[in-house]
């Protein structure tokens, strides 16, 4: 992917639709991290969550951005 | 005689000045904590947001702020959820407003028909949402005007307009999430539990009281209006709680299946309540005494030790006692008839055995409410096999005809002013357009609209003086942006602090939104004395026009208008008797009671018409009830009773044109139909049919009471 895009005619940064996918990935964690009970065992699941979002969205931009 | 207190020497004023500082400052983190809680919360994340926003460099950085006063509340789901809706509505406005302006380039008239059409067509969807999904529609419609309307003459400054808008917004998004659910979370999931207890406890302590004669009817209705406005905060703290991270989405469906069981049951014990007192009330029969028995041992199954459960785990106890009342009932059913049977002619009978029916469906009913109540805290407990075949969403119901009002006044109101702003030639006209569009849309899915546009502009008023002073006096001596956060925090956090206030909320948040809008930090600050005069008064003269579009266009077609709610009301049960569906019980259910919410919706006393459209409303929930058993009773039967279905029909009739003619048409093929299913040997069918003839009969069912209190009204 690369820094920048063309779409449509508008310069839209390549970080954008990696910061989507990852929203998107980390929709799925979440989701899975309740319905199989990892919640019970975090002390702050909101900070869990966001820290979730954070590692998620580092890691396909790290594997993703040229 | 004197008193202990009086022989003491009298404690000096300092001591007794102690002790009240000392009261107040053990209540003080019960009462006032929260609302400086919440006060600290929003200033640290709109100061956070702007601080962002300059820089990045934004061209207006008070949107950002403003975000964060809009989606403050006070749990973090409600937060989130609100904060989700205006991103999605943002995103879908801004869509819109670029094809707009795409398919008009410069051409003022299509453009303002397009956008009218468009905005009226969010305004309806709010309207008809009611919760915080009604938010975000509210916001698509107008945020196509906000990006529209200053493009007009510019159609290129259009994309970049839509760009930074979205992003402003997702700053101030982003900060007030963070702050509101990592640093101080407060989860909505703890004050569901709350909820839930007193929802049951209140259902425990109505059917208890009823039982033992100790409800009058008027605080019956009360109890069932109060019921009905319960459930229905339930359901939207619930879709809050969905946000939060944490198992409550897994418990998302057992809640919904609580609820669900706890209207089903109330209903069930509402119908043969009703039942008894008719036989009370008519012909002086032996059954309620009769009964009573049983009664007493139902609402002792309810009652622990100490009153109802009060936690689910107390509730276990509940219903094992539930679940050996119902199967002791038969037995005891069958003793009183023994007992008595011989001396009852056959109405009396037909009377006794739909009782006892309805005891023993009641007593099932509370068997499995308890059940469900008893496993939400375990991980998974037997109500997810009973939930898993529930609809998965209580749909909001708003009668038609309100919806439809709603997107006609919003499009009439912004076509005139946005025709009258391109006339005139008044460079601030624009904000008074928009804001008029704002909140002709956001009253509109609100219960008490004026209150909505009164405070509002009470707020926007109040916070003009404030802002020019701080305009103008403070922030042109400022150097910085933590002076800048000192000039503004202190009138800020007055308005945050207003806004805990529940009855003045609107006051404050008005403030915050004017002040922001009115100061306009950005990185190169403008100081226009004269521009800051017309603007201002253009948000108040926009305000105004909102409210007086609500006064002049349909003002009887507003959130809860009584008689809107009755025709939805009746219309409802027409449809219980006609519609095909695997779960039109709760369907019916659901929507019958938030149709009842909505009449208790603005929070007033009840005057006399909707105390009748209430007691109406509830007999048409028996009626509704009693045919939708016939009708599954009746598919269920392998040789069909053709003069059953031609009654449920006449009942639809009746229904749908409520008169005295239609009204005795519909006894007599109910009449007719319980005569057949005796003749047929049809005994499952009988019961419902012999309710829904009592209720027709019934003379406290009457559709001309209303008219009469309403001729009363006017005459007064």
């Amino acid at each position: 992917m690369p820094r920048e895009f063309d779409f449509l005619g508008a310069l839209v940064p390549g970080l954008l639709p990696v910061f989507l996918l990852s929203v998107l990935v980390h929709i799925g964690l979440d989701w899975a991290c309740g319905h199989y009970g990892v919640y019970r065992y975090v002390w702050h699941r909101a900070l869990f969550r966001i820290c979730l979002l954070i590692c998620v969205f580092g890691l396909l931009s790290a594997l993703l951005i040229r | 005689m004197s008193t202990l207190a009086e022989l003491l020497p009298a404690r000096p004023a300092w001591l007794r000045l102690s002790a009240k500082m000392r009261r107040a400052g053990r209540d003080w983190p019960d009462d006032e904590g929260p609302r400086w809680l919440f006060v600290v919360k929003t200033m640290l994340a709109a100061f956070l947001a702007l601080w962002i926003a300059f820089r990045l460099g934004f061209d207006s950085p008070r949107s950002a702020m403003m975000t964060v006063f809009i989606v403050a509340l006070p749990s973090s789901g409600m937060a989130l959820e609100k904060s989700i809706y205006r991103l999605l509505g943002t995103l879908i406005g801004c869509i819109a407003a670029l094809c707009f302006i795409g398919l008009f380039p410069q051409q003022a008239m299509l453009l303002f028909i397009a956008l009218a059409l468009w905005s009226g067509l969010c305004t309806a969807g709010s309207a008809m949402m009611r919760n915080a999904r009604s938010y975000g529609f509210v916001l698509a419609g107008y945020t196509a005007c906000m990006i529209a309307l200053p493009a007009l003459n510019q159609p290129l400054a259009a994309f970049d307009l839509a760009v930074s808008r979205v992003t402003e917004i997702s700053v101030g998004i982003l900060c007030s999430a963070f702050i509101n659910d990592v640093l101080f979370p407060r989860h909505q999931s703890e004050q569901l539990v709350q909820k839930i207890r007193g929802l049951y406890l209140n259902f425990a302590t109505l059917c208890h009281e009823a039982m033992q004669h100790r409800l009058a009817e008027s605080e019956l209705e009360r109890r069932h209006m109060r019921f009905a406005t319960e459930v229905a905060t339930l359901e939207s703290q619930r879709s809050a709680a969905v946000f939060e991270a944490g198992e409550i989405r897994i418990r998302s469906r057992q809640l919904h299946a609580f609820s669900v069981a706890a209207m089903a049951t109330l209903t069930t014990f509402h119908t043969l309540h009703q039942l008894m007192e008719r036989l009370r009330r008519t012909d002086n029969s032996p059954i309620p005494a009769l009964m009573q028995p049983l009664f007493d041992e139902f609402s002792a199954a309810l009652q622990l030790t100490d009153g109802p459960a009060r936690t689910a785990a107390e509730v276990a106890e509940t219903r094992d006692k539930f679940e050996a009342l119902s199967q002791r009932l038969p037995a005891l059913g069958e003793g009183i008839r023994q007992a008595r049977a011989d001396r009852f002619d056959a109405a009396q009978k037909l009377d006794m055995e739909t009782a006892l029916e309805l005891l023993q469906r009641l007593a099932d009913e509370c068997r499995s409410l308890t059940a469900i109540y008893a496993s939400l805290p375990t991980h998974r407990g037997q109500a997810d096999e009973d939930s898993a075949a529930l609809p998965a969403a209580y749909s909001p119901t708003t009668p038609p005809g309100i919806v439809v009002a709603a997107g006609l006044r919003n499009a009439f109101a912004l076509l005139v002013l946005a025709t009258a702003w391109y006339a005139l030639n008044w460079p601030s006209a624009a904000g008074a357009v928009m804001i008029a569009t704002i909140f002709c849309g956001l009253a509109s899915s609100s219960p008490v609209p004026d209150k909505v546009i009164r405070s509002t502009t009470l707020g926007f008023a109040l916070a003009t003086p404030f802002a020019f002073f701080c305009a103008f006096f403070m922030l042109n001596r400022v150097e910085g942006y933590d002076m800048l956060v000192l000039s503004m925090l202190p009138f800020l956090a007055f308005g945050a602090y207003v806004a805990t206030w529940p009855r003045h909320a609107g006051i404050g948040i008005g403030f915050n939104l004017m002040f922001a809008q009115m100061v306009a930090p950005e990185n190169l600050m403008r100081f226009n004395a004269i521009s800051f005069i017309n603007d201002s008064a253009a948000q108040i003269i926009g305000l105004l026009i909102a409210g007086l579009m609500f006064a002049l266009i349909l003002p009887e077609h507003r959130q809860g208008s009584p008689r809107h709610v009755r025709e939805a009301l009746w219309h409802e049960t027409a449809l219980a008797c006609i519609t095909v569906s695997s779960h039109l019980r709760h369907e019916f259910e659901n929507r019958m009671r938030d149709l009842l919410s909505q009449l208790g919706g603005a929070g007033t006393p009840m005057d006399e018409a909707t105390r009748v459209i209430v007691n109406e409303a509830m007999t048409l929930l028996e009626l509704g009830h009693a045919a939708i058993g016939l009708r599954r009773a009746l598919t269920a039967r392998a040789r069909p009773v053709s003069e059953v279905q031609s009654g449920i029909d006449t009942l639809a009739q009746y229904f749908r044109h409520p008169g005295p003619d239609t009204r005795q048409a519909a006894v007599a093929t109910i009449d007719a139909a319980m005569a057949a299913c005796r003749a047929q040997g049809a005994a499952e069918l009988i019961t419902d049919l012999h309710l829904i003839h009592t209720c027709l009969l019934d003379p406290a069912f009457d559709t001309a009471a209303l008219a009469s209190v309403e001729e009363n009204g006017h005459a007064a």
